[in-house]
């Protein structure tokens, strides 16, 4: 396998999709922030910047599920406590846990879903005790490791979290509630992403497809005065619109979840790619008098 | 324990009459459905109890006593004796004991003036029959009136232990006791004979006869039989009655200490460990991952139609592909019980001795075990001289009147001995695991068509019944797929003298196979869960929800956990009593006993310490996490370490604090579920074996030399 050289690509000025130029009294939205006395050009621009992942998140759980909560919680705290020396015992540079939710007490998922499924209480036994912690794993630096170098890495800590008990890098339902659930959702192959990676700055990145955006607001509204024969003015406003996903820049709704629309911003991903944040702006620029 | 020593009684009316009417124990036991009104836990094995006008009856004796009206207690007792007294009484929190012997206990309870009356009404039919046993003592050939068939011996014996069991606490009581002792002594029936002195020294306390002496048997008896826990306070408390007088014992002159001394002596280093899996002090793993030799039982073809009937079939066929068979190994051998077929690979080289079947008989035979036939119904056992297996013949599952078999085999050539099909036995159900002892081969028997469970006693060499044994009703397990209701299947262990039933409904059964009949009986808190391990898993539980594992006995306590039981269980099985109970998770299987505690498996390994209190329950000690996945899985120790083999591979574990010892041995069966490991240590040139049973492979990895 030949190592990828790592690369930290600049921002790009993505092609403009479509150019609107409104004069006074063809659009409202225009008209009313128009400059006195004078027309707008609005373009909408994208603006796009990539980085290589610095950061990979293997998400995990522990659970404890006993009879007695005292032995519950004794059983969870040695988990834990297994699970953070193995941690170390691993060696890896810039590895770290991270501990998130607990859920205490109340029964085990199992058996809630079989009474949900009819089935009466005596039958599926008394409920247990219940404790669960969401965990990460975070490995930093990973921009630094050949591609090679990187698979190994996640093989080895993955394994060994496996062999305390730590369930690492959930990829598909793990009993009959998250499956229905998978079902419900149509994500019945990949359920949970175990593992993401990510780019630990953002707001950089962002700011630098905003700039790229602009750059690209800019050359466009000045070529299509050039073309008008109109002189370009200064911004007059400017308009965020909703992330850009798919390759042809089309801007759109991401996701749907609950009749929620949710904007994200494309900085994380499961898979190890470029992280990429696009960024789409709606630009009214004014029209100076000749 | 005092299991020839029960008081049976038979009333005259219209007199106060304390002697009581003769009736085997075996009555005792005979099933009731498991609405049993005594019996309130629907899940909790139903032997039959007395009915609540006995109970009544003990209830008025107590009242009687303390009042000391001794003409109306003994009237008591004479009514219970007229009573139907077949049943069991609890006595306690967590006792069972047939009736007759409770009442043998409420007769010990009188004051002294009370056992006088008692002795007055009593005596004479007690000197009658003490004076025949004499007689048949100088004449063995004189016959003992009413004396009924004794698997035990001579008729004396019968005569003796009637005194004994009916009328111990007259004035004959102890003396017939002490002849009973001396006559299972000679006969090499040293816990009987123990039982009988301890008696008098322990419940007869005007007793004429010489403590010294007795206490000298006592100890004699119990170091025959290998109780040292028993034996030292015995002998000190021995020591200290005889002094240094001198003695007549066993026909020559002798001091206590010289005859102490000629005893024989408690094994180096204090008692031997309860039987966990006795493996040597020093093995050294192997280094590669790489097998001696593999054996798939599931061929490629049966893991494709497997794995096909698995998405077709969800839960339920997860069931049928985590089935990990029942395995035992000889050193020689390893012997594999697959969904009714046995057979037995030759441990050094993997090759397939003998098999009771072709593998491929059970490729056109997956359907009629996925909705038919229960895959978790098969069990066990190996001797040296015989592999005797539970469960449906292969050949015919599927046709509708499949029933478990019993069937004993030749372990070198896997020839059959015999077979329960086809005999008196041919429509009852075998279930649970089976115990070989003493020659005879203890299994529970129940029929398609209900949940009594019948303890069976067939002798080993020509597979003769030497008794069916009523035991009960089990409490039926919910099974959703084919609608049979089926008991939860008992393990057994056995002794010469004593057969243990764990029912896995939440109680206990000893049994005296010289009486054929329960002697008693502890409760605990049953598995509440009453599926079965598919009905678990189209609930949405996890497919090794029942998890089974074995009893563990070092011959004097039994310490078990039920499948899908709450508790892991140690009883004094001596003395008759529950030592303790732990809460552990349901889905937990108990691997490991020893004196200092005990290890369970599941979600975790996890080891429990005995508390330093008798009546506190042992203490989690450390649990140490992993991927634990199949539904039979054990702890192999050896070489002061703990071996388990998971779906990760084979870990060896310090047993102090559950750290896992790097590296383990991920081995050639990464996609299987685990289950049991056994280890065979090297002898001479041969190279020792760990050897892997999962639910696909037999694996063989070569142990290093030490």
């Amino acid at each position: 396998m030949t190592p990828r050289t790592l690369h930290f690509s600049t921002a790009r000025v993505a092609a403009c999709v479509m150019v609107l130029i409104a004069f006074v009294g063809t659009a409202a939205a225009a008209r009313a922030q128009a400059p006195q006395g004078g027309g707008v050009i609005v373009v909408q621009a994208v603006g796009r910047a990539t980085a290589r992942p610095n950061r990979l998140e293997l998400r995990a759980t522990l659970a404890a599920d006993e009879a007695a909560p005292a032995d519950a919680a004794a059983k969870f705290r040695q988990a834990q406590q297994r699970a953070t020396e193995e941690v170390k015992k691993l060696e890896i540079p810039n590895l770290s846990i991270e501990t998130n939710a607990m859920t205490i007490g109340g029964a085990n998922p199992a058996a809630m879903l079989a009474m949900m499924q009819g089935n009466v209480p005596d039958a599926v036994g008394k409920p247990n005790f219940h404790l669960s912690r969401a965990l990460t794993l975070v490995l930093t630096g990973v921009d630094k490791l050949d591609e090679e170098k990187l698979v190994d890495t996640v093989i080895k800590i993955t394994e060994r979290m496996k062999d305390v008990g730590v369930n690492v890098g959930i990829s598909g339902p793990q009993n009959m509630a998250e499956f229905q659930m998978a079902q419900m959702t149509g994500n019945l192959a990949n359920g949970k992403p175990g593992m993401v990676f990510k780019y630990d700055n953002p707001d950089a990145l962002r700011e630098k497809a905003y700039a790229a955006a602009i750059a690209d607001a800019r050359k466009k509204a000045a070529k299509l005065a050039e073309l008008s024969g109109i002189p370009l003015g200064a911004i007059a406003s400017i308009t965020e619109g909703p992330a850009v996903s798919s390759e042809d820049e089309t801007p759109q709704s991401v996701n749907f979840f609950n009749g929620i629309t949710i904007n994200q911003p494309n900085s994380a991903s499961p898979n190890l790619e470029e992280v990429r944040v696009i960024v789409n702006l709606t630009v009214q620029f004014g029209v100076e008098k000749k | 324990m005092l299991a020839s020593l029960l008081i049976y009684g038979g009333g005259r009316a219209g007199v106060v009459n304390t002697s009581f009417a003769f009736k085997q124990l075996a009555e005792d036991a005979a099933p009731t459905p498991s609405t049993s009104p005594g019996n309130p836990n629907p899940y909790r094995f139903s032997v039959r109890r007395v009915e609540p006008a006995v109970l009544d009856l003990v209830a008025d004796f107590e009242k009687h006593r303390d009042a000391k009206a001794w003409d109306k207690a003994l009237a008591t007792l004479g009514k219970l004796a007229e009573s139907d007294t077949n049943g069991m009484i609890p006595q306690g929190e967590n006792m069972l004991l047939p009736a007759r012997l409770r009442i043998r206990q409420l007769v010990q309870t009188l004051p002294p003036e009370g056992l006088r009356a008692y002795r007055l009404f009593n005596d004479p039919r007690a000197k009658q029959l003490f004076e025949q046993a004499q007689a048949a003592l100088t004449d063995p050939s004189a016959p003992a009136p009413g004396a009924r068939t004794a698997p035990a011996g001579g008729e004396e014996v019968v005569l003796l232990e009637k005194v004994v069991a009916e009328l111990f606490f007259t004035s004959y009581g102890d003396r017939a006791a002490d002849q009973l002792g001396d006559a299972m002594y000679e006969r090499g029936e040293f816990d009987r004979a123990a039982r009988a002195w301890a008696m008098i020294l322990n419940e007869y306390p005007d007793t004429r006869l010489s403590v010294a002496r007795l206490r000298l048997k006592l100890a004699a008896a119990l170091a025959r039989a290998g109780r040292w826990d028993d034996f030292q306070p015995a002998a000190d408390l021995a020591r200290q009655s005889a002094g240094d007088a001198a003695l007549t014992l066993g026909g020559k002159p002798t001091t206590a200490a010289e005859f102490l001394a000629s005893l024989p002596k408690p094994p180096e280093g204090g008692r031997a460990a309860p039987v966990a899996q006795g493996l040597p002090d020093k093995i050294a793993f192997p280094d590669s991952d790489e097998p001696a030799w593999q054996f798939a039982y599931r061929g490629p073809a049966a893991r494709q139609t497997l794995a096909q009937m698995l998405a077709n079939a969800g839960n339920q066929g997860s069931v049928l592909v985590s089935i990990v068979p029942p395995s035992e190994c000889d050193g020689k051998r390893v012997y594999v019980h697959w969904l009714g077929i046995t057979s037995a690979l030759d441990v050094e080289t993997g090759k397939l001795l003998w098999s009771s079947h072709k593998h491929s008989i059970l490729n056109d035979r997956w359907q009629q075990f996925l909705w038919q036939a229960d895959p978790d119904l098969f069990f066990m056992a190996v001797t040296p001289d015989a592999v005797v297996a539970v469960g449906a013949e292969p050949e015919r599952v599927g046709q509708g009147n499949e029933v478990g078999r019993l069937i004993c085999r030749d372990p070198a050539t896997g020839a059959q001995r015999w077979t329960t099909a086809g005999g008196t036995l041919d429509t009852l159900c075998a279930t649970g695991r089976p115990a070989v002892a003493a020659g005879v081969v203890y299994a529970a028997f129940h029929s398609n068509q209900s949940t009594d469970m019948q303890l069976v006693a067939v002798d080993l060499n020509s597979g003769a019944i030497l008794f069916q044994l009523p035991l009960g009703t089990a409490p039926a397990l919910n099974n959703q797929w084919n609608g049979r209701n089926r008991p939860a299947p008992p393990s057994i262990v056995a002794t010469p003298e004593m057969v243990y039933v764990v029912t896995n409904a939440g109680l206990m059964l000893a049994v005296n196979p010289a009486r054929r009949a329960i002697e008693w009986a502890v409760m605990y808190e049953p598995p509440s869960n009453s599926v079965t391990r598919v009905a678990a898993a189209n609930m949405g539980l996890s497919p090794n929800f029942a998890t089974e594992s074995p009893p563990f006995f070092d011959g004097r306590t039994l310490v078990f956990k039920e499948v899908s039981g709450p508790r892991v269980v140690s009883v004094d099985t001596m003395n008759q009593r529950v030592n303790w109970t732990r809460s552990v998770a349901v889905n937990d299987a108990l691997v490991a006993v020893s004196p200092a505690g005990f290890q369970t498996l599941g979600a975790a390994l996890s080891s429990y310490a005995l508390a330093s209190t008798k009546d506190t329950p042992p203490l989690l000690k450390w649990s140490s996490a992993g991927v634990m996945g199949a539904p039979r899985m054990n702890v192999a120790i050896a070489g002061g370490e703990f071996h388990m083999f998971s779906p990760r591979g084979v870990f060896r574990v310090n047993p102090s604090n559950g750290d896992f010892l790097p590296p383990p041995l991920r081995g050639r069966d990464m996609s299987s579920l685990g289950g049991v490991l056994h280890v065979v240590p090297p002898v001479g040139d041969k190279p020792g074996r760990v050897i892997t049973v999962s639910n696909f492979n037999i694996t063989a990895y070569p142990l290093k030399k030490p």
